[in-house]
């Protein structure tokens, strides 16, 4: 079934002009509140960064002073360690899912394994995160698990400190949880290549190598692509694996959220929002334009087509 | 076609480079699932916070519904509360967009500003309502923040849940039911809506889901109220000898939460 029970539809439009405009009202109106309930607010964070606060309220004048309070030392010092454990996580998170994915979509047949996997790859999505993180917890402390059995075994005398509370335990509390989210968009987009292409590249004496370089690459990126900011956004923001296993040792930008609020310098949360919706927006711009400039990426109603 | 082809369709894997891919994913499979089936072991064990499973026991299931402890009760009438309206109103919306979508030519703005709040971090999200609606509106948060925050979470996902149905809906069927007599109603009700059902159902189990576990975005916009994950978030972050509860507590609502996605997916996979 191709597109052309939509061009169907399109076509059959005019003749059944009444029940198809009410209906496209609705989505319109929904879209309207969507819009104006949902997306502005999140933009307004803009907004409010440049605004004097009082309490919860806003007064409107333009200062710059809630960016100079994010920008202080220690809190850029937060700014800076959020990004760069973002960005060895998301590292990490890719070569452990990327021949994961590909295996998936082109190693394994179709099966009942095949479809257990990828219900392990639903089903953390809908788990509380907070109840699967509190766990490393006794895992990892000092009296845990893994330093019991270190030092019952007599592999050290002492518990291993750096293992609780630390930037370890971020890195380990981050890697399982946002794993779906590289694995399915990279899955999808090689899902989508026909094999009959990877198997013509085999057939005309290409190795395995380079069918993957020059065939399955370069139709994975848009995948790729997603999976980065699928994973790579929504973790700068989490406030759970650095609150409950970096135990204020070391703290994210969600604590930044946290002690702003506290303190009551909304404007200054606000701006470090912003910051936040700046990266989020260029890269997706970026990603965008790269895409475009390959042609673009496959439309998302292909991938769910088939 | 090569030797290799019998182990794998499209011959890109050698045993070895497979058994590579294999165990990069089970790795992250397992830091995935070893703290959720950890604490379906400690909440049976006698001392959990030791992280050792046994010797088990079931005092801390019993101790769940004893005076003090029972505090839970509240906030899961809550969550529940909240979960259901979630559910009902995701759902419905994404019928009413999802099954409009494939026919709107320029639909790629739409998905867009749909889809795009799936990407932005909770904590984010919480913030943008909280100042927007408390601090240049003024309106109090409350309960219907909480059911806000938890719509803007859940749409994307029920909008996708329609949307692998809808896509594939042949619009010429309800072009025949209308040529036989059908009014728009019944052209829904008879063939639309029996053909979106497994979406749908996968919807209402998976709204309701993202708004009971829910735990960033409701920080912010709580109000005066108390959600089950905010209420176990406090309770474990604490250091409290609540904890050993709380695993009890939590591995209840996973186990609940598991079969209620298993039922989801089953239902979603089937129409497939």
């Amino acid at each position: 079934m191709s597109a052309e029970p939509i061009a169907a539809g399109t076509t059959a439009a005019p003749r059944r002009p009444r029940a198809v405009s009410l209906e496209r009202a609705a989505v319109a109106a929904l879209t309207v509140l969507w819009v104006v309930g949902v997306l502005l607010p999140i933009l307004s964070l803009i907004v409010i960064s440049v605004l004097q606060g009082r309490g919860l309220s806003f007064i409107w004048t333009v200062s710059f002073q809630p960016y100079a309070d994010i920008f202080v030392d220690y809190r850029i010092e937060t700014v800076l360690r959020t990004l760069r454990i973002v960005a060895v996580v998301t590292a990490i998170e890719f070569v452990l899912a990327f021949p994961f994915a590909l295996w998936l979509a082109k190693g394994l047949r179709e099966g009942w394994t095949k479809s257990i996997l990828l219900v392990f790859l639903v089903v953390p999505f809908f788990l509380s995160p907070a109840a699967r993180t509190i766990v490393w917890r006794p895992i990892l402390g000092r009296e845990g698990l893994i330093n019991t059995a270190l030092m019952s075994s007599g592999i050290t005398d002492a518990p291993v400190d750096w293992l609780l509370f630390s930037e370890f335990a971020i890195h380990i509390g981050l890697i399982g949880p946002y794993f779906p989210s590289m694995v399915w968009p990279i899955f999808i987009s090689v899902s989508l290549i026909d094999d009959e292409l990877i198997k013509a590249s085999r057939d005309l004496g290409a190795t395995a190598a380079q069918t993957l370089r020059h065939v399955v690459l370069p139709l994975a990126m848009p995948g790729i692509a997603a999976g980065v900011i699928f994973t790579a956004i929504p973790m700068l923001g989490d406030n759970i694996a650095s609150t409950l296993l970096g135990g204020g040792q070391v703290s994210l930008i969600a604590e930044g959220f946290d002690d702003l609020i506290r303190a009551m310098n909304f404007p200054a949360a606000a701006a470090l929002g912003s910051t936040l919706l700046g990266v989020f927006i260029l890269t997706a711009v970026l990603i965008g334009l790269a895409l475009r400039r390959r042609g673009g990426g496959p439309d998302i109603f292909a991938g769910m087509k088939q | 076609m090569s030797g290799g082809a019998r182990r794998n369709p499209a011959g890109i894997f050698t045993g070895t480079t497979a058994a590579l891919a294999v165990l990069l994913g089970a790795i992250a499979l397992v830091l995935l699932y070893a703290p959720i089936a950890g604490l379906a072991l400690l909440s049976f064990s006698a001392r959990p916070l030791s992280g050792i499973p046994w010797p088990m026991t079931l005092e801390w299931y019993f101790a769940l519904f004893e005076g003090e402890n029972a505090r839970w009760v509240g906030p899961l009438i809550t969550s529940v509360a909240i979960g259901l309206l979630v559910s009902l109103l995701a759902t419905t919306a994404a019928v009413i967009i999802g099954r409009m979508l494939p026919l709107i030519r320029r639909r790629g703005g739409l998905l867009v500003a749909y889809l795009s709040v799936l990407v932005m971090p909770g904590i984010l999200v919480g913030i943008a309502v909280l100042f927007f609606y408390r601090g240049l509106l003024g309106i109090r948060t409350g309960f219907w923040s909480v059911v806000l925050v938890h719509f803007i979470w859940a749409l994307p996902f029920a909008l996708l849940c329609i949307l692998i149905v809808s896509v594939r809906f042949d619009h010429r069927l309800l072009e025949a039911a209308r040529d036989l007599g059908a009014d728009r109603y019944r052209q829904f009700v008879d063939i639309e809506l029996p053909l979106l059902k497994p979406g749908i159902t996968a919807s209402v189990f998976f709204s309701f889901l993202l708004s009971f576990n829910e735990l960033p975005r409701t920080l912010y916009t709580r109000g005066g109220i108390t959600t089950l994950p905010y209420y176990i978030w406090t309770a474990s972050a604490a250091h409290s000898s609540q904890v050993s509860l709380i695993y009890a507590l939590s591995a209840i609502i996973m186990a609940a939460s598991f079969v209620l996605i298993l039922i989801a997916t089953r239902i979603l996979m089937r129409s497939n």
